[in-house]
């Protein structure tokens, strides 16, 4: 402290008290407490956005402030508990370098070098210019110039999108569970993310590093199966944590699950394993026998050993433990090494067929659809125009992949190709809601493409690198900032649904899509923002009406005052499957509807797209950490203290070959990239695989925490054409991020 | 004394407001944003919670010393105007500083504000003087040098 003041506060004393005098500019700043004492600790009960379970949350709140935020009892997906990572959620919401205020930039010049000098501006000059130029675009260009970056959710904002007639909205999916999604809809009858573990004998887990993930649902589900005695099997290239906690784990050659699930099916067809009463009854396996057996006759478990080097006698015994000791089940889900190499269309249909020959689609210890409330969206509750065709072309080259054209989800791994080669200049405008160019394969290519677009928003709760490159920043309200009804779509036999109460009221100037979504919508599409009084949607009133119409409560303060609601039933499982025409209900392992769409009617091997040769002669392997979620907790001051950086992760016999020590800095190298970061030695990782985690490698400035914390291992991770996709047969165009092979040297 | 007051008032209340609210001209505008509300990440963040671990609490925003400085200001009938913003902003803490010397209170009461809500502004002046490019922004941190 100033020795100026300190020494005048001495010589004035303590008892000299002088006449109040006015203080300009205090007013300004401050107003007369509202009275009444501060409000205690109170209970709000909510629910986690993280990751998609949306686990049920209990949090603690002074003041409009989070305290403290723990598991709900009572809620089936989280079981009463949080994982690592909803536990710091708070840690997010008041995160010190969440975005605050609308921003635009003032330099023309865009580059990563560039100072964007950015000024604050109001929301509503924000929404103006932004609609200017979606306007302004469209006119000139036709809507196949705007890019939207972002899933379609919710609603509103999909009601907005389709109300434009946006062809070229781009989500992340193919790096997920879009390949689950397109064989579902023809195998099973629909996607689900309900694996019944709990009633399972036998779960088989192809890649599917669940437990090493965190994901609540799904670990306490697999903790319950092993102790009501169900055995569990791990394949997967490198020892996990599932790995560990399962009975029986084989190390695979990467990329070569697809042989082993193959040569399951042949013993378990070839020896007439399946379930008969469910094959015989719900299946077209009658139908198409000869075709199938005869496919899958090519594939021996011998035949796979050479593959996959995991031994024939082994792979036989699985398959033959798998068809006789169910229920079983085999869960395919997302970036957990099973589902993204070139050859996942057909490892996914596979893995669905050993489901099927198990007899536990929709049975106790199977793969079951959720019971859940029916929530209506706001195109049932106020049905809107008739939408405007989407006129235009695909920049990532989808319409080349009907089948996930279908299901309207993907494709990241060909945007930057698309922009850049394809349709270079195309587009004009883009809107990044929630996004960062780290999820996507070599994020390089994305900023080069990214640079090619004239006018660029971002929207987001955190200062990601694509802020680089934007013309205007909104701040996004987090999960914790909004109200919703959030059904449980992850254990469900029987509907419950959580309120998403929000615990705090967004920060400075955050909002919400469905904000963005509604005051856009009025600006430029005010027909389809209408309710049929002829007044502007109302969220909170739209909120209310879905409550109802759900039953879940009179409205949403109704709902949200008890917290959680359930309908508890028996489960009854279903008789009729797929909904697809010529399907006659049934579950399809031969599917004849694929050749029509430029997919095999029965999955064939291919092999992964890149091999290890001279010149990179190492798999290269990307995972999510447990403590992480995505690209979106590295700058989450707990879950940063836990897991601050990445390494490459090498088996100590790589290391000894290059003379690698712990710790020592080393170059990896691919076809795409390359990226420097400390070696982390472990016996967990075969020799011939380097291993890095997602997440990390955020540029500098960005975040403080996170920005320039490790390395960004997308760089290594070769993006993609629509045409590589085709040629190699990747028709539910899964994102090959597990695809590349890489070399490494110390430094 | 209550010149010497007053004055002392004057400029506490002065600093406050400049780190409150964004210089007119453009360039001294624009170095506003990127040192304090930078979309890219702000080098001087002012917010007291982010510069103190406080009782082991990671660097956040609506931390304890925010919980503590609305204890402050409502001791004394106040609350900050925006509601949802952290309340232990350093322009809010040395506006509301510049009102207990303005109503001359005693000189216990301001050391204990001090001692609570000012010792985190000098890493926070020390970086803002280290960052600063802008003519404005290096003389605020001056007048906030000398003055505290």
């Amino acid at each position: 402290m100033a020795l100026t003041r300190r020494n005048w506060l001495k010589a004035t004393g303590t008892g000299l008290l002088a006449a109040p005098v006015a203080l300009q500019g205090f007013e300004d700043y401050f107003q007369p407490a509202a009275g009444g004492a501060p409000a205690g600790m109170t209970r709000i009960v909510t629910a986690c956005g993280i990751c998609s379970p949306s686990c049920g949350i209990q949090a603690w709140v002074q003041d409009g402030r989070v305290r403290f935020l723990e598991g709900l009892p009572g809620d089936v997906s989280g079981d009463g508990h949080l994982c690592g990572k909803g536990a710091a959620g708070a840690m997010q919401l008041y995160d010190p370098d969440r975005l605050k205020y609308p921003m635009k930039r003032t330099n023309p010049r865009k580059g990563l070098d560039e100072d964007p000098g950015w000024v604050r501006i109001s929301w509503t000059e924000a929404l103006d210019e932004i609609a200017f130029r979606m306007k302004q675009t469209v006119d000139n260009y036709g809507a196949e110039a705007l890019l939207f970056v972002t899933l379609p959710s919710p609603d509103l904002w999909a009601r907005f999108m389709n109300a434009m007639g946006v062809v070229n909205r781009i989500d992340h999916r193919d790096e997920c569970f879009q390949t689950d999604t397109v064989i579902q809809k023809y195998t099973t009858g629909g996607k689900t993310w309900c694996n019944d573990f709990e009633n399972s004998k036998y779960i088989l887990l192809f890649g599917w590093d669940i437990l090493a993930k965190a994901k609540l649902a799904y670990a306490t589900g697999i903790v319950k199966a092993r102790s009501n005695g169900a055995k569990v099997v791990h394949f997967s290239p490198n020892y996990t944590a599932t790995s560990r906690f399962a009975n029986e784990w084989f190390t695979i050659k990467p990329g070569t699950d697809l042989a082993v699930a193959l040569a399951m099916i042949q013993v378990i067809i070839s020896e007439n394993l399946y379930n008969k009463e469910f094959v015989d009854n719900y299946t077209n396996f009658g139908k198409y026998e000869t075709e199938i057996r005869a496919h899958f006759a090519q594939y021996t478990p011998e035949w796979a050993e050479q593959i996959s080097g995991v031994k024939a006698a082994d792979i036989r015994r699985i398959a033959r433990e798998f068809a006789a000791n169910g229920p079983a089940i085999a869960p395919a889900h997302k970036k957990s090494l099973c589902a993204n190499y070139m050859n996942s269309s057909q490892l996914v249909h596979a893995i669905s067929i050993l489901n099927i020959l198990a007899g536990t689609i929709d049975r106790p210890g199977g793969r079951y659809f959720p019971r859940m409330h029916s929530i209506p969206g706001v195109d049932a509750i106020y049905p809107p125009p008739p939408y405007p065709p989407k006129k235009g072309r695909r920049v990532d080259g989808r319409d080349k992949l009907p089948l996930v054209n279908e299901v309207d989800q993907g494709i990241f791994s060909t945007l930057a190709d698309g922009m850049l080669n394809k349709y270079p200049g195309m587009i004009k405008f883009s809107f990044w809601n929630a996004y960062t160019i780290l999820g996507f394969p070599n994020p390089p290519r994305m900023v080069e493409a990214l640079k090619t677009v004239d006018f660029t928003v971002v929207m987001d709760f955190l200062p990601t690198d694509t802020v680089t490159l934007a013309d205007i920043v909104l701040p996004s309200a987090m999960y914790l900032e909004g109200n919703d009804a959030v059904a449980r779509d992850y254990i469900a036999k029987y509907p419950q649904t959580v309120a998403r109460k929000a615990v705090s009221a967004p920060i400075f100037e955050a909002k919400s899509i469905a904000y963005v979504a509604i005051e856009l919508g009025k600006r430029l599409c005010p027909d389809y923002f209408k309710t049929p009084d002829g007044s502007w949607i109302n969220p909170a009133t739209l909120l209310d009406e879905k409550v109802k119409r759900a039953g879940l409560g009179e409205n949403f303060a109704d709902f949200a005052a008890k917290g959680l609601v359930e309908k508890p039933q028996p489960f009854t499982p279903r008789t009729t499957f797929v909904s697809v025409a010529g399907a006659d209900g049934k579950c399809q392992i031969y599917v004849p509807q694929f050749p029509a769409k430029g997919a095999d009617p029965l999955p064939k091997w291919i092999p992964k797209r890149d091999q290890p040769n001279d010149i990179y002669p190492y798999y290269y392997m990307t995972f999510i950490p447990a403590i992480h979620r995505r690209n979106t907790t590295e700058n989450n001051s707990i879950l940063h203290e836990i897991m601050p950086t990445n390494h490459a992760i090498i088996n100590p016999a790589m290391a000894k070959k290059h003379g690698i020590a712990e710790g020592q800095k080393v170059l990896v190298r691919s076809r795409a990239g390359q990226i420097e970061l400390p070696a982390h030695l472990s016996e967990t990782v075969p020799p011939d695989v380097v291993m890095v985690a997602h997440g990390f490698g955020h540029v500098s400035r960005a975040m403080s925490l996170a920005g320039g914390a490790g390395a960004r291992d997308g760089d290594l991770i070769p993006d993609a054409s629509i045409d590589d996709f085709v040629a190699a047969g990747n028709y539910a165009g899964a994102s090959c991020i597990m695809d590349a092979v890489c070399s490494i040297e110390p430094l | 004394m209550s010149e010497l007051r007053e004055r002392l008032a004057r400029v506490y209340a002065e600093l406050g407001q400049a780190l409150l609210k964004p210089p007119a001209e453009r360039d001294a505008e624009i170095e506003y944003y990127r040192l304090f509300l930078n979309p890219q990440g702000s080098p001087c963040p002012p917010w007291q919670s982010v510069w103190e671990k406080a009782e082991g609490q990671p660097p956040q925003l609506f931390g304890e010393s925010h919980h503590r400085a609305l204890g402050w200001y409502r001791r004394y009938g106040f609350e900050p105007a925006a509601k949802n913003e952290p309340a232990d902003h350093l322009g809010l803490l040395l506006l509301f500083y510049a009102k207990l010397l303005a109503d001359g209170e005693p000189a216990e009461t301001l050391e204990k504000f001090e001692n609570e809500h000012l010792r985190w502004a000098e890493p926070f002046v020390a970086k803002l003087k280290a960052e600063a490019r802008h003519p404005y922004f290096q003389q605020l941190a001056g007048r906030l040098d000398e003055n505290l």
